[in-house]
């Protein structure tokens, strides 16, 4: 205040001692002439510094006192006007100065709703705030979220371990087939991903059981609630290799409303996109019925390179999924069917360098594969306080059908029918009495059927083998859990049938091999069984022993001894969160199981044109052992999480793989010699925001050593694979106009065998995004792949792979883009490699150039 | 946690149908959220660093400073079902804190302020806690703080801004401007250059405020829910009594512990003797002393 008259005053001396000027005059709006209140006004000298200063008042008016204003000029600014600069030199006051309307641009810089929030056990990030302009589906966004980790298909990880549920809206409306919405959801519908740590689903047991899992759940934007919301995409182009047509098109749908949801969408294309995968149940658990099948004819692949630069297809995709909500729980519907027409091709010369001149062998190898699936799933779900019912129906078909022909030197033509016919149904019910007791009934039926065929004709021989496997698998259990003063017991109790018949036929086999060509089995068991359970909380610890013991009543239908095997196999976990930062998880277990019964398999069973398999002739246990510990840690307010993991395990099998040549034929079968195997791995994660650039940045590292046995050619062969990987990723936006995106990763891996080791091979890819916008309808991506691929020790093969795309957004609704991928048209991945007895040559096909235009709409 | 969710959830539906029905607030056309940084002097002599998130909304006319999730507590006390959620929250807070020891869901308020600017009336009027359950306000005029343009400049958040400097209330403020977002307003109760203030600090680097973001904005500017919880008192005043709350907090809290509604007694260890406070750390305002 003191200051202020001490101006005043000599404001005033000043005025009396030499003619002051007085800037006077009054803001305006053009338009409509009224006076504006609250813009600043600013006298800045010659030197454009700021003299004075003041702001209108309530008529417009303002008044400024200044001894000289010689070269000054007078600046006035509003929001929601422009800028308006007058020199004053030549001009008399009051004077009139007129602003005309005009946005205030602004260099926005999101105001974080912190870009991650944390409360309690649920962290939520602001989607905004992550995502970058080349972004589309929300599982774009999720990749650069520290802590959350989504593998292509559309997986995610937090911290390092699978999600247990995904939510849209606090439903569940996908169940495990949540990569439908990762990959297909815009991320400007979604406000925020919550992730919610230590996840119960079931609320019947929250307080009472344990969860060390995370889930997510998206927080859509209000304009993407209560009504459908559709986008689309449709592109075609031409492609150099295939040469032809490509298509690539999607359309999307949801709706989530407040007692109605669905997602439905229908996606194409033949430009290396496996949808497959996008519809996997990333939930599901073996299915009881524990089938697997003898036959299999793979395609050939290339080996480390992205799957979109080597993958022939064409595929499609219809999935629908409905949620109702019902005044007493929820009902779902999904259905979903998939096709894929997956052709490769792929050459081999090997030449052996014999005293009396080379031989070549030459192999070209040209396969289609052709699958369908259909599957439906209906779940009624009420989930309580109290109470928690789920039923679940599901069915499933496919049909796979391989087609596979190598001419050359070993001629030869594999046609494979392999489908699959599953129906299942699980009931649950829980029930919570008087806050403390819980009572479960569970009840589990499924039946599987997976008929296999495999023609193999070679030269004049023609082979078939014939498999016909069938299994149902049922249990039924109740169990009863009461919980006191952090202590939850609980034991659950059952009984399990199984029931399997294996008939498989070879009518032709080769006269080289001896043994058995037909099985005619069944494998039977039933068990009773009971599971304690402990679970005790003290201060920010979790405890949990589980302690499962069963009686089995094994039935071979005579090819085997009746057997009554008693199995005991108990585990030990620990959780502590000393603060809400740190999590540490320590577990252990060990015990006795059965063998996989699908081994026991006296006769053979082409698998391919060159190998056969034989299972074991008896019934064996195994028995094995696991220690693991993990810990993360998380500083929301700094964007940091990182997590380590390291586990070890143990096995012991009464039975040994051996691998047998018999001619040209490779024969696997098993003998009763003890085997045992370990296994350590160890992981790590670090990631963090970088708000600087309104990014982030994570790097990655594990290892793993195996060690296992098997016979080969009747001797011992003790082999320990080894292999490491790190990997880094860093994404921003350092520049208005510019945005990327860099992933760098190496892997290497050693196999030894009887401790002669072999050498080390690397595979190293680096891709680099960069994304410019030049302006805010043109959007321009260039991309770079670049693979090192070490063939043998010290010899590289070296991959560029370029590509660009161009968008036009013709509005917020409508984009058009032009993109040309593999720009310098890579049509082969070859390489050769030496030794002294022989060389060997590959070449494998990539996707060549291809130039796609495509439409984008969204409603 | 889903009884947390469901709870906020159903909650933050019920404010936007509640904020819906009132149409006359002022609109903000800028919303800038500060970062503010604070150095605090704790009984035992040790020093705590706090951050608090604020935002600033903000058009020609008038500003509205405060804190997202204070004002989202406050306006779940301000009705009788919000109060029984907000209870509910405490509840689920403190039944997992209880059983892990992990205290993260206890709902808790972090920074109590708000500050209106009503650029017409060149009036500051302040809402803010003096006590554990005392809430108080005053007004002042933008008069009070007179400031000093000096030549430096530099970028923050893209914006070249000028140094200007006062004495405002026992502290010595130097602050950074952007003449380039033509609003005479600021964080706190900081206003009144030619240009918002993206960063000041006090000469001592007790107290900071940065801007961490900026953005247009079309958000309604709500006042303070319950407006008669605040005892209209003056600024000095309720100063006094919020140094004297702090002194004697831990003597304030014990008494009541100490006296449980069925009267049983706890029993507390002696208060340990209160350290002198040598670091001279004080509040944003020290002309109380």
């Amino acid at each position: 205040m003191n200051r202020i008259i001490v101006y005043l005053v000599c404001m005033l001396t000043a005025v009396g001692a030499s003619a002051q000027i007085n800037v006077t005059g009054t803001v305006v709006d053009t338009q409509s002439d009224e006076p504006l209140a609250g813009a600043s006004v600013i006298i800045k000298g010659p030197d454009g510094k700021i003299r004075k200063f003041t702001s209108t008042k309530t008529d417009g008016s303002f008044q400024i006192a200044m001894p000289s204003v010689s070269g000054c000029s007078l600046d006035v600014t509003m929001m929601s006007f422009k800028k308006q600069s007058v020199g004053l030199d030549s001009i008399s006051f009051p004077v009139t100065i007129a602003l005309e309307p005009g946005a205030t641009l602004l260099k926005e810089v999101t105001v974080k709703a912190d870009r991650i929030r944390e409360q309690g056990d649920t962290i939520s990030y602001n989607v905004g705030s992550f995502a970058q302009q080349q972004d589309r589906s929300i599982g774009d966004v999720l990749k650069r979220m520290p802590g959350i980790n989504v593998e292509s298909s559309g997986k995610i990880q937090y911290q390092g371990e699978d999600i247990n549920k995904f939510y849209i809206e606090g439903s569940d409306l996908l169940g495990g087939k949540y990569g439908i919405a990762t990959n297909g959801i815009s991320h400007e519908d979604v406000g925020a991903v919550e992730v919610m740590e230590n996840h119960q689903p079931m609320q019947v047991l929250s307080g009472i059981s344990f969860s060390d899992k995370a889930a997510i759940n998206l927080k859509l934007k209000n304009k993407a609630k209560a009504t459908w919301s559709f986008h689309g995409d449709a592109g075609g182009g031409y492609s150099w290799q295939p040469e032809g047509a490509v298509w690539d098109g999607e359309l999307f749908a949801m709706a989530v409303m407040p007692n109605f949801q669905n997602i439905t969408t229908f996606k194409t294309n033949n430009t290396g996109e496996d949808l497959s995968s996008q519809a996997t149940d990333f939930f599901a658990s073996r299915r009881g019925t524990t089938l697997s099948r003898y036959v299999g004819v793979s395609l050939p692949v290339v080996p480390n390179l992205s799957r979109k630069r080597t993958l022939f297809n064409r595929s499609a995709l219809v999935s629908t999924n409905a949620l109702w909500k019902l005044s007493q729980g929820e009902v779902k519907a999904q259905i979903d069917y998939s096709f894929n027409r997956i052709t490769a091709e792929a050459s081999n010369v090997t030449t052996y360098f014999l005293n009396d001149g080379n031989r070549v062998v030459t192999e070209n190898s040209d396969g289609a594969d052709r699958s369908h699936s259909l599957s439906g799933k209906f779940i009624y779900e009420l989930n309580q306080k109290t109470a928690f019912i789920n039923n679940t129906l599901k069915t499933n078909i496919d049909w796979d059908d391989v087609h596979l022909g190598v001419t050359g030197s070993l001629r030869n033509n594999q046609t494979a029918s392999l489908p699959d016919y599953y129906a299942g149904n699980d009931f649950k019910l829980i029930k919570r009495f008087s806050g403390k007791h819980l009572v479960t009934f569970i009840s589990k039926n499924k039946w599987e059927s997976l008929p296999q065929t495999l023609s193999v004709s070679m030269d004049d021989n023609f082979m078939r083998q014939m498999v016909k496997d069938h299994a149902f698998h049922t249990n039924e259990s109740a169990a009863y859990a009461f919980s006191i003063k952090g202590i939850t017991i609980s034991l659950e109790g059952g009984v399990k049938g199984y029931f399997r018949t294996l008939n498989t036929e070879l009518p032709d086999m080769p006269e080289e091999i001896p043994g058995e060509t037909a099985n005619i089995l069944s494998t039977n068991y039933f068990t009773v069984y009971a599971t304690p359970k402990l679970e005790y909380w003290v201060k920010r610890m979790n405890f949990t022993l589980n302690a499962p013991i069963s009686f089995t009543h094994y039935t071979f239908d005579k090819a085997l001894a009746i057997r009554n095997e008693v199995y005991f196999s108990p585990s030990l976990s620990m959780n502590w969160k000393p603060n809400s930062r740190i999590s540490i998880g320590v577990r252990g277990s060990s015990g006795r199981s059965p063998m996989d019964l699908s081994l026991i398999q006296p006769g053979y069973v082409m698998t391919n044109y060159r190998s056969f398999r034989r299972g074991v002739d008896d019934f064996y246990n195994s028995t094995s052992q696991s220690a693991s510990a993990n810990i993360s840690y998380k500083h929301t307010r700094r964007g940091l999480f990182a997590n380590a993991f390291v586990m070890q395990s143990w096995s012991h099998n009464p039975y040994t793989l051996a691998q047998q040549l018999y001619g040209d034929y490779v024969v696997y079968s098993y003998t009763s010699a003890k085997s045992d195997g370990q296994m350590l791995m160890a992981s790590g994660n670090i990631g963090k925001t970088l708000d600087f650039m309104r990014g982030s940045a994570n790097v990655n590292g594990s290892f793993s050593r195996q060690e296992s046995h098997l016979i080969s050619e009747n001797s011992a062969v003790n082999s320990v694979g080894t292999s490491w990987s790190a990997g880094a990723k860093i994404n921003g936006a350092p520049l208005r106009w510019l945005s990327f995106d860099y992933r760098f990763e190496r892997t290497s891996s050693r196999l030894a065998m009887n401790s002669t080791n072999a050498s080390w091979l690397s595979n190293m890819e680096n891709e680099l995004l960069l994304n410019i916008m030049p302006h805010k309808k043109w959007e321009w991506h260039i991309s770079g792949e670049h693979y090192r691929n070490e063939i043998t020790a010290d010899r590289f093969k070296n991959v560029f792979l370029l590509d660009t795309k161009l968008i036009y957004k013709l509005n917020k609704r409508l984009e058009l883009s032009a993109s040309l991928s593999n720009i310098f048209n890579q049509r082969t991945y070859n390489y050769t490699t030496y030794s002294q007895l022989n060389s060997f040559e590959s070449q494998r096909r990539l996707r060549g150039r291809e130039l796609l235009i495509s439409i984008s709409l969204r409603k | 946690m889903k009884a947390i969710k469901f709870i906020i959830t159903s909650l933050a539906l019920c404010l936007v149908i509640s904020m819906d029905a009132k149409k006359n607030e002022p609109t903000a056309e800028l919303k800038v959220s500060y970062l503010y940084h604070h150095l605090d002097l704790r009984n035992d002599g040790s020093v705590l660093t706090h951050d608090y998130e604020y935002i600033l909304l903000a058009n020609s006319d008038c500003s509205k400073y405060y804190n997202r999730n204070n004002e989202y507590l406050d306006s779940l006390d301000s009705t009788p079902q919000g109060r029984k959620l907000s209870d509910q929250l405490m509840t689920i807070g403190i039944d997992q804190y209880l059983k892990t020891g992990d205290d993260s869901a206890i709902p808790r308020r972090k920074g109590y302020i708000y500050v209106f600017k009503s650029h017409r009336d060149k009036e500051t009027t302040v809402y803010d806690a003096y006590g554990l359950m005392e809430r108080g306000r005053y007004s002042e005029p933008f008069s009070e703080i007179a400031w000093q343009i000096n030549d430096s400049t530099k970028n923050i958040l893209g914006y070249e801004c000028v140094m200007a400097q006062t004495d405002y209330h026992g502290r010595h403020w130097t602050a950074w401007f952007s003449p380039e977002i033509p609003l005479q307003d600021g964080p706190w109760k900081l206003c009144g250059l030619p240009g918002l203030i993206l960063e000041a600090a006090d000469d001592t680097s007790q107290h900071n405020f940065t801007a961490t973001g900026i953005e247009n904005s079309n958000q309604k500017m709500y006042p303070i829910y319950q407006p008669k919880q605040y005892d209209k008192m003056k600024r000095i005043d309720m100063l006094k009594a919020y140094a004297a709350y702090r002194r004697g907090a831990d003597a304030y809290s014990r008494a009541m512990i100490m006296e449980t509604p069925d009267g049983s007694k706890i029993d507390l260890a002696t208060p340990k003797p209160r350290k002198e406070n040598t670091q001279n750390i004080d509040f944003l305002e020290t002309d109380y002393h």
